[in-house]
């Protein structure tokens, strides 16, 4: 309250708005990098099925071969 | 048998020809509001949920007012200014909404059981699939908080009672109710009905503002609906217990507000069915009722006749308008930044009177072209107009506190 007191009011809600702003991009943030992380999952989790298949598929050509 | 003694027999009459005529002329007026309030929200014009217990509240405690003592005057349905503890246990036993008051009103619980209420019908995904467009818009929409602010103080306001009173900026009932509750406990009643009625008539005055700042052509502007990515369950929760723990890291004075908020998000998205029946029925409507009514009867004309009520609705208009208009400024901006892809009346969602807003534009966009549906971009900026209003709540009452 007292630093809040010993500062105008326009230059107090300045700083809380410049908080607001910060926090809530910084929230928005979160959620981009909260899906950047779960796409970034989901591809290693298909390019892991991908790869067991392909694996299997090549296993299956070389007994027919045989 | 005098005339005085019949009078003392009907004691609402008695205080109101003994009593001071200010009074008597202010109970009459409160009386005829009551009166209207619940007839205008239950023809719909006011939101009747709200309205019609503060109604039929503000009628019936303006008229039974009675001679507590030979000299002193009051009601029976509760004293919102007792604090000595001996008093206050008199008054839990006489008054009957004292309870009430006492136990969930004036510690914040009402506000934090709403905030439950709003939380379980919420949907985070909304947000999450444009989060960064979603809170631009919301913190333009905040610049009704802000401004009226510095225009509180000039008004002749403290620092803690301008803060309570520009947070109507943010139009979100249960948050005025609490910062009022922590900063301006004297104001407390006359800035949440202030908050209140003007948020039951946004829904008539946003139109117009939409109408007035965003040309028709515009206002026709089709948002791309098939790129809508999917969000799943486990992403909501994900963020909202992240999100949670992180505001309340930073704010703990807050922190009953945001924890009410995403425990009602999570308990929806885990689909814990009897929680969420519970939360978005008993809980919800059993609190919006409570409050209703606790504000009509707190609308008592020794309570309510304060000189800066009229300060107050004046403020709080400013601050309503001023937000709507920075959220279609919000909304304009996104239209420049997408090249005219972004229909800027969504902007008005910004303000964050869930869902009120995103219908209002929603409705408004749908006069001019029938085909634009544009709600899910519309409850993103809505849903973040929640969280932005909780933060610069939170950082007002942790300042200023």
């Amino acid at each position: 309250m007292n630093t809040a007191a010993s500062i105008g009011p326009v230059q107090f809600v300045s700083l809380a708005y410049f908080i607001c702003i910060v926090i809530s991009l910084g929230v928005a943030w979160i959620i981009r990098l909260l899906f950047s992380g779960i796409k970034l999952q989901r591809n290693i989790f298909s390019v892991k099925a991908i790869a067991v298949k392909v694996n299997e598929k090549k296993n299956l050509l070389q007994q027919k071969e045989r | 048998m005098s005339p005085t003694d019949i009078l003392n027999l009907f004691q609402g009459v008695a205080t109101m020809v003994t009593g001071d005529p200010m009074i008597a002329i202010g109970r009459i007026i409160l009386i005829a509001v009551g009166i209207t309030l619940v007839f205008l929200g239950a023809k719909g014009t006011l939101e009747p949920l709200i309205m019609i217990p503060m109604g039929v509240g503000m009628a019936s405690v303006n008229a039974a007012v009675l001679y507590l003592t030979a000299t002193t005057t009051g009601t029976i349905f509760i004293d919102p200014m007792v604090s000595d503890p001996a008093k206050l246990l008199d008054a839990l036993q006489i008054n009957f909404l004292q309870p009430i008051y006492t136990f969930t009103f004036s510690n914040g619980l009402i506000a934090c059981l709403l905030f439950m209420g709003i939380g379980v019908i919420t949907d985070v995904g909304y947000i999450m699939m444009a989060p960064f467009s979603s809170m631009l818009i919301a913190i333009f929409a905040e610049l009704g908080t802000i401004l009226t602010f510095p225009i509180a103080v000039w008004m002749g306001l403290t620092y803690k009672e301008a803060a309570a009173i520009s947070v109507v900026g943010g139009a979100d009932g249960p948050m005025v109710l609490f910062t009022s509750l922590i900063l301006a406990k004297d104001l407390f009643v006359p800035i949440t009905i202030v908050a209140y009625l003007y948020l039951s008539l946004t829904y008539g005055g946003y139109p117009y503002l939409i109408r007035l700042l965003v040309p028709k052509r515009l206002r026709g502007i089709k948002m791309d609906l098939k790129n809508i990515p999917k969000i799943s369950r486990s992403e909501k929760i994900t963020f909202s217990i992240i999100t949670c723990t992180i505001l309340c890291l930073l704010f703990p004075v807050a922190a009953p507000l945001f924890m009410s908020f995403f425990v009602g998000v999570i308990i929806k998205e885990s689909n814990v069915k009897r929680f969420v029946e519970f939360i978005e029925g008993p809980v919800l409507y059993g609190s919006t009722f409570f409050l209703g009514l606790l504000l009509g009867v707190l609308c008592e004309a020794y309570t309510i006749l304060n000189p800066k009520v009229l300060t107050l609705l004046i403020l709080g208009m400013i601050a309503l308008l001023i937000s709507g208009i920075g959220g279609i400024i919000g909304g304009y901006i996104m239209y420049f930044l997408t090249r005219g892809k972004f229909n800027p009346a969504i902007g008005i969602a910004g303000v964050s009177c869930v869902p009120t807003t995103a219908k209002v534009a929603q409705k408004e966009i749908q006069k001019v072209n029938r085909n634009a549906i544009i709600l899910p971009y519309a409850m993103g900026p809505n849903i973040s107009g929640v969280i932005t209003t909780a933060i610069i709540a939170a950082i007002f009452v942790t300042i200023l506190r």
